[in-house]
């Protein structure tokens, strides 16, 4: 009969414990890591454009907001965007605007939805209406569109860039892309709610927040959870779409706006350019039932008075998706279309230049809006 | 392989936990998508 003590094993010294202990903490780390890395190529594999596994900073900031320009000749991707820029720091390929008077130039201003956030720049409205004109003009002319759109823009940095660059291109046509941006006291109380509604946010510094928007795996799982309140989010727009039309029409933030949209068409007038403004839609005044319309009345009756053409694109969208049902936003994005969205801003600009005598009219194309 | 198997949760562990930290860490500091207007400009 054997004794008992023969089976049962040694006891494992301490430090054999320690090292098994560091060598699991050791493979947990690795495999957080690994994790980390995989999400993030993959996460990146998901934004539009070629792949790359950091963010490149692609601004020359000067010290006020509306001075931010593109860095000229800049490739690289950016806030989960490709970024492309010519030589003369405008998005899109180098052209040679040198070119004949058989030419049908147009300008485009605006913000972030002009310059396309987070699709490719052959989807950005305006190239889109670049194939959309040459396709409509006659053998031998050409259309060329200048996208001179940039994030965070307002019509005071539109106006500068008009300056800066646009009448230099002597455009037919300047189009202003409006967006909330341009309402007075719009992104304060944007700013205000969303800090409001975060108070982590709060004791966060910015220095550590904006390193984690380099990181596409961060954005992809905000975007989740963006389009997990989506209804949530709807209801604030339309909260705060009601305030920004309550501002008095004397007041003194109307006031700026109406004198840069004056100026803007000022400018535009005077090189032999025709001026008209594109308002924007966000998510909210396409997929609710009723939605506040006090700011777009408001914007498209200072375009009344000022004679210029006003295109009401929550109006096109809302159309579109009643009959068509396809969602016209980037996921998670409340307000940046996406590129079927500027499918429809290109078409509606492309009916534009017909009714402004830019193009030949047609009795109907195929860029009339389904019924 | 045996090795990884005999210590599996020691792998999968820490990425559950970190996802569900970040998660949190999204949803406490995102408040509302209206942000999205607010841009990031280096």
């Amino acid at each position: 009969m054997s004794s008992s003590s023969d089976s049962t094993p040694a006891p494992a010294s301490p430090a054999a414990g320690r090292t098994s202990l560091r060598v699991r903490l050791l493979l947990s780390l690795s495999s957080v890591l690994a994790f980390v890395l995989l999400g993030e190529c993959v996460a990146r594999v998901r934004e539009p454009g070629p792949f790359s596994l950091v963010d490149t900073n692609p601004y020359l900031t000067g010290e006020k907001s509306h001075e931010v320009r593109h860095r000229p000749g800049f490739e690289g991707r950016w806030d989960s965007t490709w970024y492309r820029i010519n030589g003369r720091g405008m998005r899109g390929p180098d052209i040679d605007w040198s070119l004949g008077d058989e030419e049908l130039r147009v300008v485009c201003l605006g913000d972030s939805c002009t310059f396309g956030k987070g699709v490719l720049e052959e989807a950005s409205w305006p190239r889109q209406l670049e194939r959309l004109l040459q396709e409509a003009l006659p053998e031998g002319q050409r259309a060329r569109v200048a996208n001179l759109g940039i994030n965070g823009g307002d019509a005071t940095s539109a106006h500068e860039l008009l300056r800066e660059q646009g009448l230099a291109l002597r455009p037919d046509l300047v189009v202003y892309g409006a967006n909330v941006n341009d309402f007075p006291n719009a992104v304060e109380a944007v700013n205000q709610k969303v800090f409001n509604e975060a108070p982590l946010k709060r004791l966060i510094p910015q220095g550590i927040l904006d390193p984690l928007n380099r990181s596409a795996l961060y954005r992809w799982a905000r975007s989740l959870y963006y389009q997990s309140r989506r209804a949530q989010d709807w209801a604030a727009a339309e909260a705060l779409a009601a305030s920004m039309g309550e501002a008095p029409a004397e007041s003194p933030a109307w006031a700026r706006q109406r004198a840069r949209v004056e100026a803007i068409q000022r400018d535009a007038l005077a090189a032999g350019a025709r001026c008209a403004i594109v308002l924007f839609p966000y998510e909210s005044q396409i997929y609710l039932d009723s939605y506040d319309t006090s700011a777009i009345e408001r914007l498209a009756a200072l375009c009344a008075e000022l004679e210029i053409p006003f295109i009401d694109l929550a109006e096109v969208f809302r159309e579109h998706f009643r009959s068509a049902g396809e969602d016209l936003f980037i996921p998670g994005d409340r307000y940046h279309p996406n590129a079927g969205g500027y499918t429809l801003v290109a078409r509606a600009l492309l009916r534009l230049a017909r009714t402004e005598g830019l193009l030949e009219a047609e009795e109907s194309s195929a860029e009339d809006p389904p019924r | 392989m045996k090795f990884l198997r005999d210590n599996w949760l020691w792998i999968v562990g820490p990425i559950v936990l970190l996802a569900l930290l970040v998660a949190l860490f999204v949803a406490m500091t995102s408040g509302s998508g209206l942000e999205n207007n607010t841009y990031d400009l280096g």
